[in-house]
């Protein structure tokens, strides 16, 4: 089924916010081509299976809750700790919004 | 006596009973790592001042007659870069955390302190934990010991190659995929995958979700087993952590050590044969099988059909999770940040940051996983994967119905060399065609030394693996052997490590 190409490649780049040369593009192209053709041999051994549920998790999950009570977190300060940039007391970041909005 | 050499019971029992020091034992280990890991580079960070720090406390606590913190108390280990330390870096061998101080530390991390175990450093791992040689490593790849051209392993090569060139009597590594036991097998040490749940995952960065588990890396089956037991248990901070007993795996090495498996029943996975497994390889297994049989232990063969299909979902849903899990690496909160030039967009700073701080490998996962979870893919891809490890789960299910263990060869081949694989990410995956399984089900899984391949010279891990919870299984199975073997070996196989 796969056959992924170059701009493909771009495509799924931008979907996950990642950034990719065109150098990039030429390496990753085929090598995602050759990694998807492999693993899409999971759709063989699924086909000749009748109604086999999906494992999303070896244990079985449950929520968790405990009681709502006030406890110690990280400080302003350790949480900021490691932003790139901070202001106030706050993260700084790039604008969210283009010019036209 | 050389301090090095020891291993973490012998070192404890010493420390215990105030014939050495921990802060001598812990320098010996530092000196060592300034001595020999320029030609290895697995650790990323030494933290020598905190090491030695946790060592005096342990050495005032046995001054004063108290009880030690715990069996290990004072007996140094190197961490996996991927857990958090406060207030000490935690890279994750990737460029986007360079730097990072984490302000909190993993439940791992803490119950060692707890536990007076010095941490002497982070271990150096391939970025993320997306790799089996190390080489992803943005911070250089780590050599292996017994030959230095080699790969040591990997994720976890930092924390293998740690133990094998006696840095440390003991290091904590996590496996995805495989990332404890392929190291430990191809650097003749003991590697163990816990069940999963059965180690806190909080602090641990997280690669894929439902498959991580952390883990104890030793050159004994003892001493891993002690390891075990520290780090263990349930933990409110990690909702997929189970609340039940740790299995009690101390005393299950110390009854296995006495060498009588009679009344254990053992299945060879005849899948993991055949193409692709170097001769040298096989025939350690086999000599391994052979040995459990002489022990008392009855061997059958099993066949598991849908392990055939692991790889390849193994390859589908880690990338899924992974590029769900790396999403938070958004250069906002925490991490690098390139581009911030007052003009760009939050979109596009998030995109150039990404591309200067990830690896190819952690984009190529990214990219697949991106690719596996897109509408008009997902049931082919993803939906599939979950369907196969359901089909895994039950080919377990049906083995152990009719033995206690499975046995195995850890990985295919012994240590590649660097550069061999790493333009090839099919042939990369290959490395982790027996671990596999093992994770997809959460079962417990470990590696343990079985020799040295004769075609190549290299260490051979065996591969056992036991139900959920039943990891007290494996640990008996592989005292047993490891009693056997280094009896008929004439010693442990670490002693035949080529010097450094």
């Amino acid at each position: 089924m796969p056959n992924i190409s170059r701009d493909e490649v771009a495509h799924l780049a931008k979907l996950a916010r990642l950034g990719v040369t065109d150098e990039e593009l030429d390496t990753f192209a085929p090598q995602l081509d050759v990694i998807l053709e492999s693993v899409a041999k999971v759709g063989e051994v699924v086909g000749t299976e009748q109604d086999v549920p999906p494992t999303s998790h070896a244990v079985e999950l449950t929520n968790v809750f405990r009681e709502d009570e006030v406890r110690q977190g990280l400080t302003q300060e350790q949480a900021l700790s490691g932003a790139p940039a901070a202001e106030e007391g706050r993260f700084r970041v790039p604008r969210i919004l283009g010019e036209e909005q | 006596m050389n301090v090095i050499k020891q291993t973490a019971a012998e070192l404890a029992a010493r420390i215990h009973s105030g014939e050495l020091s921990s802060v001598d034992v812990t320098q010996a280990h530092l000196d060592r790592i300034t001595k020999v890991d320029d030609q290895l580079n697995a650790f990323r960070h030494v933290d020598a001042e905190g090491a030695l720090a946790a060592a005096a406390k342990v050495d005032a606590d046995i001054a004063a007659g108290n009880p030690p913190a715990s069996p290990l108390a004072g007996v140094p280990l190197g961490l996996k870069d991927v857990l958090t330390t406060k207030g000490v870096p935690t890279t994750c061998g990737s460029k986007t955390l360079e730097g990072w101080l984490p302000p909190y530390d993993a439940t791992v991390t803490r119950k060692l302190r707890e536990a007076g175990v010095p941490i002497l450093g982070k271990t150096n791992m391939d970025e993320f934990a997306m790799g089996s040689s190390t080489e992803n490593s943005a911070y250089g790849p780590t050599r292996n010991p017994w030959d230095t051209s080699r790969i040591p392993g990997g994720s976890g090569g930092g924390s293998s190659a740690a133990l094998a060139a006696f840095e440390a009597p003991l290091a904590i590594g996590t496996d995805t995929g495989g990332s404890i036991r392929q190291p430990g097998a191809v650097t003749g040490t003991v590697g163990v995958k816990p069940t999963y749940g059965g180690v806190s995952r909080y602090g641990l960065v997280a690669f894929s979700s439902s498959l991580d588990q952390a883990g104890p890396c030793a050159r004994t089956v003892l001493d891993a087993a002690l390891l075990h037991e520290v780090i263990a248990g349930h933990d409110p901070m990690d909702s997929t952590s189970i609340n039940s007993p740790v299995p009690n795996v101390v005393e299950a090495a110390r009854q296995g050590a006495s060498g009588d498996l009679t009344g254990v029943k053992v299945g060879v996975v005849t899948e993991f044969s055949g193409e692709g497994y170097q001769q040298g390889v096989l025939d350690s297994f086999q000599a391994a099988v052979e040995q459990l049989r002489a022990l008392g232990a009855e061997v059958v063969e099993i066949s598991c059909p849908n392990f055939a299909y692991a790889l390849p979902a193994y390859y589908l849903i880690a990338p899924s999770e992974c590029s769900s899990n790396l999403a938070r690496f958004d250069a906002m909160r925490y991490g690098l940040r390139v581009g911030d030039d007052g003009d760009r967009s939050a979109e596009e700073v998030m995109s150039a940051s990404r591309e200067a701080g990830f690896g190819p490998e952690v984009k190529r996962r990214i990219m697949i996983g991106t690719y596996a979870l897109s509408s008009g893919y997902y049931d082919a891809y993803y939906g599939s994967a979950q369907q196969v490890r359901t089909l895994i789960t039950r080919d377990f299910a049906a083995a152990y119905s009719q033995v206690d263990v499975l046995v195995s060869p850890t990985t295919p081949t012994t240590a590649f060399r660097i550069g061999e694989r790493v333009d090839d990410p099919m042939a990369m995956y290959l490395a982790d065609l027996c671990t596999i399984p093992a994770n997809l089900a959460g079962n417990a899984a470990m590696s343990v030394p079985s020799g040295l391949a004769a075609d190549d010279g290299l260490p051979v891990g065996l591969q056992i693996m036991a139900p959920a919870l039943a990891d007290d299984r494996m640990y008996r199975v592989a005292a047993a052997y490891e009693t056997a073997r280094d009896a008929a070996a004439g010693g442990a196989l670490i002693n035949q490590i080529p010097e450094l």
